[in-house]
């Protein structure tokens, strides 16, 4: 996953160059190639499709219009992520009715994998994200839920669980760093398997 | 600010406009720290979904939205500059003077005349000296003048012919085809325009073109769509059209079409593959309408009104008795 290889960077900036040039056909690649993984990641802080697909169809109608402007250092894919990452925070925080998700309840709208491997391998991993979960420390996995899953404001937890909002930036960076290390292992796989799945 | 806590800031949505200027920072000095912000990014992404979810994602109509939008949104370059010629007129008047001087000697020496392709009984495919790709049909024929791509791409055309545009030299790519013509946007379409036919149809693959008359503006046709033009009545009309917007929907308008050119329009709309049975089939005359219909459904609803049936195989589809 790392980006040592000459030759990767050396693609990276002819990509970088062709967007800024405006190259349409490199942005039809672009669309191509990370559309839906953008919509999944922003679905994953929205929680809504349409809206999902909202924010990610602007982004790239963005990214288009000020194509020359386009100032680049890393690698294109952690700039679109970061950019609908920001984009689907703002939605969220600019909604008016902001409702409780409860992320335990099903809420499928399309469920039409017929690959065992990949429903076998999607269900490993969700057992290793709720035992990763249950084995936070409870103040640290409260913190965590109501950020993640409720995208509460870090003085909003701090005044549901009467302590500073210092405490709750160290609680939530705790449980990601330790959710990191219990899920080290199925984060590798579940990227390559969906490399290997998709390709 | 450590890492960890700037992380976590950006996932929930408390860091401010320094603090993502920071996080910048952070990603772009390594690769290892992309990395690692693109693992962290995966693992806020997949414990905020249950594995029972599986959001559905409309590619299709949003990729021709995206489409629409960079290939009808030109963006002029901004960097122009501008001559400081106060220091050298006199210089920049000889220079310009010599040009003049040269350009008419050069015009009056190369005598300007046609070019013809023809392809006769076979396909033939062929460049254009502005890099465009050109495959024609059989039985078509395409003229061009010889300042072609000098100082604009006019092409006249008889028969059929699919045209990938190229860059090179200067002016848009105009398609003369009868009384219609065609101008591209950058784009990969096909032109029908046989003088035994009573129609022009014009099939875009990629990007965008302009299909009009003198008289008429005609249409705007983009990836996917099919337009078609009536010598008869002098009218436009979209055989297969998407409309606009987010939940833009696919309409088939095939009035008095050949089974053959349904099928290759369908193709394109569907970006399937059909296949007649028999050759006999492609000159059967069909009208039929659909609206935002799975292609499933047309090609049986269209086989059916003609006495056949489609068969759905590996790749593509078979239409037969």
């Amino acid at each position: 996953m790392v980006v040592s290889n000459q030759v990767d960077i050396q693609r990276m900036d002819e990509t970088i160059k062709a967007l800024k040039s405006g190259d349409r056909k490199a942005f039809s690649n672009l669309f191509e190639n990370f559309y839906q993984a953008l919509c999944r990641y922003s679905f994953s802080i929205i929680r809504e499709t349409a809206d999902a697909e909202d924010v990610v169809q602007k982004i790239f109608f963005k990214l288009w219009d000020q194509h020359s402007e386009l100032e680049i250092q890393s690698s294109i894919k952690s700039y679109l992520y970061r950019m609908v990452h920001n984009e689907s925070i703002n939605f969220i925080q600019q909604k008016t009715n902001r409702s409780v998700k409860n992320y335990e309840i099903v809420s499928s709208t399309d469920a039409n994998t017929d690959d065992v491997n990949e429903q076998m391998a999607a269900s490993d991993l969700q057992q290793a994200i709720n035992k990763a979960l249950e084995n936070l420390p409870p103040q640290c996995r409260k913190a965590f839920e109501l950020s993640r899953m409720e995208q509460k404001s870090y003085a909003e937890i701090a005044q549901n669980m009467n302590i500073s909002t210092n405490t709750v930036e160290n609680q939530i960076s705790k449980a990601l760093r330790l959710l990191r290390i219990a899920l080290k292992d199925y984060l590798v796989v579940y990227v390559s398997l969906q490399i290997f799945l998709h390709n | 600010m450590e890492s960890e806590n700037l992380l976590a800031r950006y996932f929930s949505g408390q860091a401010s406009k320094d603090e993502l200027k920071l996080l910048d920072n952070w990603i772009n000095a390594s690769p290892d720290n992309e990395a690692e912000f693109m693992r962290m990014t995966k693992l806020y992404e997949i414990t905020g979904l249950n594995e029972n979810e599986k959001p559905h994602f409309d590619y299709t109509n949003a990729k021709i939205s995206f489409e629409k939008h960079i290939y009808t949104n030109h963006k002029k370059s901004n960097s122009f500059r501008i001559f400081n010629a106060k220091r050298n007129w006199i210089a920049v008047a000889a220079v310009l003077a010599l040009l003049i001087a040269v350009g008419t000697v050069m015009k009056q020496a190369n005598q300007i005349s046609e070019v013809t392709i023809a392809s006769n009984s076979k396909p033939t495919e062929c460049i254009l000296p502005d890099n465009t790709k050109t495959a024609l049909s059989a039985n078509s024929c395409l003229k061009y003048k010889t300042d072609f791509a000098v100082t604009n791409k006019v092409l006249n055309l008889t028969g059929e012919a699919k045209f990938s545009v190229g860059k090179s030299g200067k002016g848009k790519l105009k398609i003369a085809a009868g009384e219609t013509f065609i101008e591209d946007i950058g784009t990969v379409f096909e032109v029908t325009a046989y003088e035994k036919d009573n129609y022009i149809q014009v099939k875009v693959f990629e990007g965008v073109v302009k299909f009009y008359t003198s008289t008429d503006k005609g249409l705007v046709l983009h990836a996917r769509e099919t337009g078609i033009y009536n010598k008869v009545s002098k009218k436009f009309r979209i055989l297969a059209g998407y409309k606009s917007g987010r939940n833009s929907n696919l309409q088939l308008n095939l009035d008095g079409v050949t089974l053959q050119q349904a099928v290759r329009i369908i193709e394109n709309a569907y970006q399937t593959t059909i296949k007649l049975a028999e050759d006999n089939y492609a000159d059967k005359q069909i009208t039929v309408s659909f609206s935002d219909e799975q292609v499933n459904t047309v090609l049986s609803v269209m086989s059916q009104t003609l006495g056949l049936r489609v068969e759905k195989n590996k790749d593509y589809y078979l239409i037969k008795k």
